[in-house]
């Protein structure tokens, strides 16, 4: 009895994980939890506004200005990544090219755009800490980011290395769907910080 | 466990995972994006009547 028990959560261990971080972002949404924890991390805020990065982000606009260049163009790369890669899997573009071949090369350029703007993005956070901490814009980018993040490298990509014919078809449009509105409240909930607050 | 049972196993194991954040993903974004647009018209209502 215990090692079937045993065996089944095994083989759900990923599926377990999610329903289980899932609850764990419900409860603090729901409670004090998420009140207090943002009280704690105003005095990260201000402290990142006095790193090297926050003080040349705040002092040279030029500055900024450039790293906020490459932060737009990495997320554009990103961006065309996933619609390239989700719209193949939803059948709606590049269909005489063999979906694997799209995947995997979309993938590469995926991870080259994400390192870019998360390096871009630390450098812009530092330099605008002080307004960002009031925005509950920053906050859910913050969510759906970790989110997009986690799906990609947790269930998404591990998911899609299998041949594709043995996954579900509804479950690769859920996956690509899911995947396209991700990324796209990360670039929307991104560029409203940029309007937001000032 | 042969390795094709396991494989079986743990796209199916993916597949559920995978499945329980597609949805939560469109709830909240339907959710999410709703109360923003509502929250525009509303100060849009406001300001020009």
């Amino acid at each position: 009895m215990s090692a079937s028990v045993s065996t089944t959560s095994n083989s759900y261990r990923k599926t377990i994980t999610v329903a289980i971080l899932l609850a764990m972002v419900l409860i603090f949404s729901l409670t004090d939890l998420r009140h207090e924890t943002w009280l704690r991390l105003y005095e990260f805020f201000l402290w990142l506004e006095k790193t090297p990065f926050g003080i040349i982000g705040k002092t040279w606009g030029a500055v900024f200005a450039i790293v906020e260049a490459f932060h737009l163009l990495a997320m554009a790369l990103l961006g065309g990544a996933v619609i390239v890669s989700d719209a193949r899997l939803l059948g709606w573009l590049f269909v005489d090219v063999p979906a694997r071949e799209i995947l995997d090369r979309a993938h590469k350029v995926f991870v080259a755009g994400l390192i870019v703007v998360l390096a871009t993005g630390v450098f812009m956070a530092c330099g605008v800490a002080g307004k960002i901490y009031w925005l509950p814009v920053f906050w859910y980018k913050m969510l759906v980011l970790a989110t997009g993040i986690f799906f990609v490298f947790f269930v998404r990509r591990p998911l899609l290395r299998h041949p594709l014919e043995e996954i579900h078809p509804w479950v690769l449009r859920s996956i690509a769907i899911s995947s396209m509105l991700i990324w796209f409240t990360v670039a929307a909930t991104g560029r409203w910080i940029g309007f937001a607050g000032s | 466990m042969s390795e094709e049972e396991s494989n079986a196993g743990d796209i199916k194991d993916l597949q559920c995972a995978a499945v329980a954040i597609s949805v939560t993903t469109v709830v909240f974004f339907v959710i999410y994006w709703a109360v923003q647009i509502n929250s525009v018209r509303e100060l849009l209502e406001l300001a020009y009547g």
